[in-house]
């Protein structure tokens, strides 16, 4: 780190503002803030000379706000010599985080692209993604390094776990305005991960293939009706939303389950027989399933079974 | 069509004196090479960096196959296959198309051509003469297009003639170019198929980014008829798109213009299918690609496909229209199973691979 020399510094020569190397994303002082009131700061901040009367934060970010939060006007700050280098000073607050804490996704995306400004892409993938818990590869990179640039928002939310952070880097395929959108439902229907992956990505694949805009789907009245049903919970509404998307991406698909459906009503084979198609009806392997109890449900199931092959929509679908 | 020119061209020491490495040296004179003893570390470094695909595309690898040279066709037991054998020679493809499987499934981004093609003949000799009895179908245009680096390699040179000599082997190269100078003056005594993989004009224009145009893929088929070559024609991928009908339909009215269907050993047809890791790669290598936004579902294979309904309607129309310029054409499926074949054709003459193998088998020696 260099020479550090350590002054009495007014709080308001420190710029709280200036935020060029630090990559703390996502906190609260709560915790922090009762701390400092009990016991005061143990550990002064990094701060190093930006002007005749200003000073930069290196580390010590939180509790400078926490100062200045609780109306401390001057406190105790270790001073960087003005010979080390901007990178180098990076650096130091990078690895002062590392040192007792794990980055969260949109730090690590902050910490990226600041290092964009010191090393190239090779340097970052090969040295500084292993060292944030990344696979050193490019494919990381690219995923990583937009999150940064993400609304308040989103990052709040995939800093609090409630967005995964693969969905919030598809974010970045949509305008400002439709991210807003989609944030807004994904949030009040609360889907888990993979539910959220798969919305998002059925979203970005009907604009693409019906050329519409996200606000036209969202404003479909099927769509809105659901989210308004007063008398549907959480997660119905979750799923009626997503099979209203599955409808637009996949309309022959899920029209043939539906067909399926309706011809295995007319087929009359009651509760105790089970009859199933191939998996998203590519192999051609139907099965048909019951249960019995005594030889007389076992010539029952077995006389019902027997009639489908004169049903004609069965054949059809059986034999082409 | 522009032909390829790498930016950089690497030798494995191992292949140094080879014909191929002589061939490709002589025919870039203005292209930097490198001599390396293990090549593993330049390609670990295009892996590793930014665009493996696009720079790896840039930098022809002259390298020795240290395994078999001939391998089956990859083709999975649910579906039914055609019983190809693949001439491993060369991978890659610089023609980006953005459908191309190679995309996200080779694990070298170079382009790469196994120089060491004294090894290659000599597991030739020894296999085709096992087994003497059996035919061979052959193929070069799996992992890579057969004729796209031809200019450079000469191998059509090499590998016609040898194949023009033997009794049981029936070659095929594929190819989206027009890449034929070398093939014009072979002797191939009937052995070789020269075959095309067609489009509509409209997906090679907006898919296939440095293939040549249908009409220049027909004018090479005319060319090669000329001179006495049996062709092939491979409407793989089929793309299910508004206007499919017309524009599949106006490339057969163009091929049967100018190709006698008597000329022509076979005709296959497969649906777009894909890897689920080649969605991503479409996304950010071809943004304005539509292809994959169609109604697709995983396959038995663990490919994604389209929609059962969907293959079946394009297949049994095209079959159609092909039987109408000639009844007796061979038409097969790449990759479809039993049912589809019934439900397409209309019969179930082709029960599994053996059976389509018999009949490609037949067809091709047809001369």
């Amino acid at each position: 780190m260099g020479n550090v020399e350590y002054k009495q510094l007014d709080l308001k020569s420190i710029d709280l503002t200036d935020t060029t190397f630090v990559i703390t994303y996502g906190f609260t002082l709560t915790q922090l803030k009762k701390s400092i009131e009990k016991i005061g700061i143990l550990n002064p901040p990094l701060v190093k000379k930006k002007s005749e009367e200003q000073y930069r934060i290196v580390c010590g970010y939180k509790r400078l706000l926490v100062c200045q939060d609780i109306g401390i006007e001057e406190l105790r700050c270790a001073v960087m010599g003005q010979n080390i280098e901007d990178k180098d000073t990076f650096l130091t607050s990078l690895y002062d985080n590392l040192s007792h804490r794990a980055l969260n996704p949109v730090e690590k995306s902050i910490t990226i692209s600041k290092l964009q400004k010191y090393y190239s892409g090779e340097i970052i993938v090969k040295n500084f993604l292993p060292l944030l818990g990344l696979n050193s590869h490019y494919s990381v990179l690219d995923r990583i390094k937009p999150l940064s640039g993400l609304d308040v928002k989103i990052k709040d939310a995939v800093v609090d776990g409630r967005i995964d952070e693969g969905v919030a880097a598809k974010f970045l395929n949509f305008s400002e305005k439709d991210r807003e959108l989609i944030f807004q439902l994904l949030s009040a229907l609360r889907f888990s991960k993979n539910k959220q992956n798969e919305v998002i990505d059925n979203f970005y694949d009907i604009t693409k293939k019906d050329g519409c805009s996200i606000s036209s789907i969202l404003d479909a009245k099927e769509l809105r009706d659901i989210l308004a049903d007063s008398s549907l919970n959480i997660p119905q509404k979750g799923s009626r939303v997503r099979y209203f998307l599955r409808k637009l991406r996949y309309p022959k698909i899920v029209k043939a389950e539906k067909d399926f459906l309706e011809m295995k009503k007319n087929l009359n084979l009651g509760d105790s027989i089970k009859l199933t198609p191939p998996p998203s009806f590519e192999g051609d392997k139907y099965c048909i399933e019951f249960q019995f109890e005594t030889l007389d449900d076992l010539e029952e199931n077995l006389k019902r079974i027997d009639s489908i092959k004169q049903n004609k929509e069965f054949k059809r679908i059986i034999e082409g | 069509m522009v032909r390829y020119i790498p930016r950089k061209i690497i030798v494995d020491t191992k292949v140094r004196d080879s014909l191929l490495t002589d061939n490709v040296l002589n025919n870039l004179p203005g292209v930097p090479v490198e001599y390396v003893a293990d090549a593993s570390t330049a390609i670990d470094a295009i892996r590793g960096g930014k665009d493996p695909l696009c720079v790896g595309k840039k930098v022809l690898l002259l390298t020795e196959n240290r395994g078999r040279f001939l391998k089956p066709c990859p083709g999975t037991k649910e579906y039914i296959c055609c019983g190809y054998q693949i001439l491993n020679f060369a991978t890659n493809c610089n023609l980006e198309c953005s459908y191309c499987i190679l995309q996200s499934y080779l694990n070298n981004p170079a382009m790469v051509v196994y120089a060491n093609a004294e090894d290659m003949f000599a597991e030739l000799e020894d296999k085709l003469s096992q087994d003497s009895e059996s035919i061979y179908r052959i193929g070069t245009g799996e992992f890579t297009d057969s004729l796209a680096l031809d200019h450079l390699t000469g191998f059509a040179k090499l590998i016609v003639p040898y194949f023009a000599h033997k009794g049981n082997v029936i070659l095929e190269l594929k190819t989206k170019t027009d890449n034929i100078g070398n093939l014009i003056d072979l002797q191939h005594n009937g052995n070789t198929v020269i075959s095309w993989s067609l489009n509509t004009e409209e997906v090679a224009q907006r898919e296939e980014f440095f293939a040549p145009s249908i009409d220049d893929r027909i004018d090479a088929a005319f060319k090669c008829q000329k001179v006495g070559y049996r062709l092939g024609f491979h409407f793989d991928p089929l793309i299910y798109y508004t206007g499919w009908e017309e524009g599949y339909q106006k490339t057969l009215e163009r091929l049967f213009a100018k190709i006698d269907t008597r000329n022509v050993s076979w005709i296959s047809m497969g649906g777009f299918r894909f890897l689920p890791e080649l969605k991503p790669v479409i996304q950010k290598r071809f943004p304005q690609s539509k292809i994959i936004y169609d109604e697709f579902v995983p396959g038995m294979d663990g490919k994604m496909r389209y929609f059962k309904p969907i293959r079946i309607e394009m297949y049994s129309k095209m079959l159609e229209w092909i039987r109408d310029y000639d009844p007796k054409l061979c038409v097969y499926l790449c990759m479809e199973s039993r049912e589809v074949w019934r439900k397409v054709f209309k019969e179930d003459r082709v029960e599994n691979s053996e059976n389509l193998a018999k009949i490609l088998d037949n067809t091709g020696d047809n001369k």
